[in-house]
């Protein structure tokens, strides 16, 4: 709301005040001064709750509740010998749409230019100035909040105004030019023919002033904002109009209003006649009156202010105030309830004069949410060992999803986006990484390691899962070539043994590795892990096609894990007295075929060892001459221990010989030979 | 089967004696697969069982002793002297941090501060019922105050990406009775185009303490402790009336400008104050949603965002910086 303290002094005398600290104090902050010319123009915000400080004079009377100065209320129209204004009516059609309906006929009208102070402040509150007519609704707009709508009388057809709701399939070629399809939801001001306005939002394509009519008809009105609002936003049309009435009007205003109008235009048009109005309305509302218990304002305000001191703020607020109760003038519809005028009371008693209080009440504790926990814990793991935190978007578009997945079918879709590209919820943090990769390239940055803790969203039916994620991506050298090493590109292995470090982290043992079949993966170079035969994560490479899609070159490594998975698998680590006997080892080289598995050996191993504990490390994996072609040699250390006694050599030796018979039979496994 | 004692002597003087460059060979002559220790330990099986422990204890010893001579002795490969120059300004072989986000990590310090404070986290969700987001915090359907969270509705469905994180008030009062102390950190949505100062997708970290006789008084003390925490000890509060549905009275806090500690510059608008949060005593009609007795039970909420505290706290100007996770950008420099 613009402010213009040239206008505004009529009402009040404002020298000397700091106003923007002033209208700070109150809630509305001063978004910009604006000079022009010898005046002075704040512009301030207000808030959706307080339509009255849309107006000057709303403006002026919360001024006065903070300093308790005089008001001057502006001057009004006084009806005496108007003729009335027999041969026309007004039918409204609902009083819940149209409490109150008023139009005046004017005749006799010389649509001249505005006088200087008139066309002054118009052009202060940012509006151009046209005629005196349609500046006079402006200004009545601007000093009082209400709109007004002047129209040409000859515009009406049949002597009769309706005020009811648009029939589907009729429409109206606004002020602007534009046809509108209008429908039930919509208010309009009809003609026995036609809509010829749309109630509360912008008139229809005739209906401006011009210059050469005589006489006008002036409505003031106050329509239910709800309609205001769905018809704005049905037809998107957005008005000076539409945004006051769709914040409130109120029973009073409108008569207000239309005589202050009347009263400025007789003054600068003394040979306009002006009719009896007609005047349309629903039942004045009863009075709002508000209990007042003065030590509840005091209790939640946590200050010990005077009695004498609230009834003194109440009243300078126009307000009517009782032993028990306050009686609400009804510019000020936001009151209802006691607590608003705690706020009353607070804001114009100020709110640095309320104390500081701090303290800790009884039976409350901070308790320890395991979701938390879990988010810092990784985090933390994964920028010690040299990872970069990222936090995306998680938006990703149509096209994405359907190259990476083939269809969008299973994912979350809003329904107005801002753009394509921000147009899906993404189902894993990772779709947005691999942007980040290629963009960090682009600048150079081509050794990375970087990991989101985020949410992942897919939608089966009508069902929405949202689940939270961690998905870590490398690419690159595994580290920065110094003085001391030769580094290699990052592989499987790396990207695999950060997944095994999660589970390490979490205290998730026997998880089972299973071939993958995930779309961002490359089937043979990937990996699923499941725990109790629930699919936990998935790590890999990259799909080739995918990468190029985000014009990446370098090979990159994924990591997917389901982190509400990691919370349900999770376990504490305990304790036990470490095993007084000695362990056993055996060092085996294996020789097997090339495209058999570690893993496969590994299970039979575990399956054929009876002795109470063992350990399998795997130290060396060798291919080349020194076994034969198609051929490659796991070299396992094994460590046999017998936890509650010593093992004998011979023990050992029975099962290890088992295992390589197993092994044998299985894989065709031999010893390499020394 | 040799005596130990003599091939003990035998090995120790040639180990004495010999070059650095010829160690390995005598590693493997002594220690290797094929090597005089090993054979002597594979040779036990063949000795008497009384002697057998005996023998094996002093190999033992005696392969410990050799290992333990070329440990001390151990070369880089093939690099000569066993008194090495040691260049102490050669970069050491330290491992490279990652780093946080800079997003995340004002998140820590902010959940930080209010579990110091009592508070508990609570997370909800990000898709969210329209009951949720507005109609159980006091904002109806067809309510102005709608447009200052312009919302992005899901498709083919009624659902909608939750505009803040009060919804997560209404849902943790819905399953818990006061005394409250809580804060919901967590991802927000408003159909806001990318710029400088927004972003469609942010995040904030919201706020509520029930319990009987909350005061404003309560908000201001809490609030302020939190501000000095987070912005440093210097920093003074003040609050100022607004609006929002959910709670009366409302008020933003603003904290003395972190950058010129309230003198005036470009960042505060040469007003001193950045406003940084929106608080107030909780609507008591949002009691009656949850079904609290709402003349018994009072409280504060308040809501506040989590870039616009980790821009003002590390002095980042443009909200872009935060999404496009330049590594470069991640890994900041010290102030
Ligand atoms: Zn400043």
């Amino acid at each position: 709301m613009r402010v213009s303290l040239e206008w505004l002094s009529e009402y009040i005398n404002i020298e000397g005040l700091d106003l923007p600290s002033l209208l700070e104090e109150c809630g509305f902050p001063v978004e910009e001064t604006i000079k022009q010319g010898n005046d002075t123009i704040l512009d301030i915000e207000v808030t959706a709750n307080r339509p009255d400080m849309l107006s000057m004079i709303g403006v002026a009377k919360e001024i006065r509740a903070k300093t308790g100065l005089e008001l001057q209320l502006p001057a009004t129209y006084v009806f005496s010998d108007e003729r009335s204004w027999d041969d026309f009516t007004v039918e409204v059609e609902n009083y819940d749409d149209t409490p109150r309906y008023m139009v005046c006929r004017l005749d006799n009208v010389d649509v001249k230019e505005s006088p200087a102070w008139l066309k002054n402040r118009i052009k202060s509150y940012g509006l151009n100035p046209k005629n005196i007519l349609v500046d006079l609704t402006n200004y009545i707009a601007v000093e009082l909040g209400q709109p007004l709508h002047a129209f040409s009388e000859s515009l009406v057809q049949g002597k009769m105004i309706k005020v009811r709701r648009a029939v589907s399939g009729e429409k109206i070629v606004t002020l602007l030019g534009e046809e509108k399809q209008l429908d039930d939801s919509i208010l309009v001001i009809a003609d026995t023919n036609k809509p010829i306005a749309i109630a509360g939002i912008i008139g229809g394509e005739e209906s401006g002033v011009k210059e050469n009519t005589e006489s006008f008809i002036i409505e003031s009105a106050y329509f239910n904002p709800v309609l205001v609002r769905i018809g704005s936003k049905k037809l998107n049309i957005k008005t000076d109009a539409s945004y006051r009435f769709e914040r409130g009007g109120y029973f009073s205003s409108p008569e207000f209003a239309l005589k202050r109008f009347l009263y400025l235009l007789k003054k600068e048009l003394p040979e306009v006649k002006i009719s009896l109005p007609i005047d349309v309305h629903d039942n004045e509302p009863s009075e709002v009156e508000i209990e007042l218990n003065r030590d509840f304002i005091r209790e939640r305000l946590g200050y010990d202010i005077s009695d004498e001191r609230i009834n003194e703020i109440l009243k300078r607020f126009d307000f009517v105030v009782k032993e028990r109760s306050v009686v609400i003038p009804d510019f000020r519809r936001d009151l209802k309830e006691p607590i608003d005028l705690v706020e009353e009371i607070g804001r114009i008693y100020g709110y640095s004069n309320i104390p500081n209080r701090v303290r800790i009440p009884e039976g409350v504790y901070a308790s320890n949410n395991k979701m938390y926990i879990l988010n810092k814990k990784i985090r933390s793991a994964l920028v010690d060992l040299g990872y970069y935190e990222n936090v995306t978007l998680g938006l990703v578009s149509g096209d994405e999803l359907k190259r990476i997945y083939g269809d969008v079918a299973n994912f979350v879709r809003i329904a107005n986006p801002i753009n394509k590209n921000i147009e899906y919820m993404s189902p894993t943090p990772s779709i947005n990484l691999l942007k980040v990769v290629k963009n960090n390239i682009l600048k150079s940055n081509r050794n990375l390691k970087i990991f989101e803790v985020g949410k992942g969203f897919i939608k089966t039916g009508a069902e929405f899962g949202e689940r939270n994620m961690l998905s870590a991506q490398i690419s690159g050298m595994v580290e920065e070539k110094e003085w001391y090493n030769s580094p290699r590109n990052v592989d499987f292995y790396d990207i695999k043994g950060l997944a095994g470090y999660i589970f390490d982290l979490f205290n998730i043992e026997s998880i089972e590795e299973t071939e993958a079949d995930h779309p961002l993966f490359e089937k043979e170079n990937s990996i699923a892990f499941k725990k109790d035969g629930v699919e936990i994560g998935y790590c890999g490479k990259i799909k080739r096609e995918i990468i190029s899609f985000y014009d990446i070159e370098n090979d990159v490594y994924g990591l997917d894990i389901d982190a509400d998975k990691l919370l349900d698998y999770t376990k504490e680590r305990g304790y036990e007295r470490p095993s007084v006997y000695p362990s056993i080892y055996r060092d085996l080289a294996l020789v097997i075929d090339m495209n058999l598995r570690y893993g496969d050996l590994l299970n039979v191993i575990y399956k054929v060892n009876s002795l109470p504990s063992l350990k399998v490390r795997l130290f060396d994996l060798y291919t080349g001459k020194q076994v034969p072609q198609g051929k490659k040699s796991l070299a396992v250390n094994l460590e046999f221990n017998g936890v509650t006694r010593t093992l004998k050599d011979d023990e050992v030796e029975a099962v290890v010989s088992s295992m390589l018979e197993e092994l044998n039979k299985k894989f065709g496994a031999y010893l390499r030979e020394k | 089967m040799r005596d130990l004692k003599e091939l003990r002597d035998e090995i120790l003087n040639a180990l004495q004696n010999a070059k650095p460059e010829e160690y390995e060979s005598l590693k493997i002559k002594y220690l290797g697969r094929k090597g005089v220790i090993t054979s002597v330990l594979r040779g036990l099986k063949d000795v008497p069982k009384e002697e057998r422990k005996s023998i094996g204890m002093e190999a033992n010893k005696l392969k410990k002793e050799i290992e333990d001579f070329f440990k001390l002795h151990s070369p880089e490969k093939g690099k000569t002297s066993s008194k090495k120059f040691t260049d102490y300004t050669l970069p050491g072989r330290k491992k490279n941090l990652g780093a946080f986000h800079p997003i995340n990590r004002a998140l820590d310090e902010i959940i930080d501060i209010f579990m110091r404070l009592g508070f508990s986290i609570e997370y909800g969700p990000e898709i969210e019922s329209d009951y949720y987001n507005f109609e159980a915090l006091n904002v109806p359907k067809h309510h102005p105050s709608r447009d200052m969270q312009d919302t992005f509705y899901i498709d083919g469905s009624d659902k909608l990406l939750r505009t803040h994180t009060s919804p997560v008030q209404i849902r943790t009062m819905e399953k818990s009775q006061p005394p409250i102390r809580m804060i919901a950190p967590g991802r927000c949505y408003r159909k806001d185009e990318i710029d400088p100062s927004h972003s469609p997708v942010f995040h904030q970290v919201e706020g509520l303490f029930v319990d009987r006789d909350v005061t404003f008084a309560d908000l201001k003390g809490i609030l302020s402790v939190f501000a000095r925490e987070f912005f440093g000890p210097e920093t003074k509060t003040r609050f100022t009336p607004s609006f929002f549905p959910f709670t009366e009275p409302s008020s933003e806090m603003y904290v003395s400008c972190v950058f010129c500690g309230g003198k005036g510059c470009n960042v505060c608008q040469h007003t001193g104050w950045l406003e940084v949060l929106g608080c107030g005593l909780v609507n008591p009609k949002v009691f009656e949603y949850v079904g609290y007795d709402r003349d018994k039970y009072n409280g504060f909420a308040f809501g506040l965002g989590v870039e616009r505290f980790a821009m003002l706290k590390y002095g980042i100007d443009d909200m872009r910086l935060l999404f496009e996770n330049n590594t470069e950008f991640l890994k900041g420099v010290i102030k």
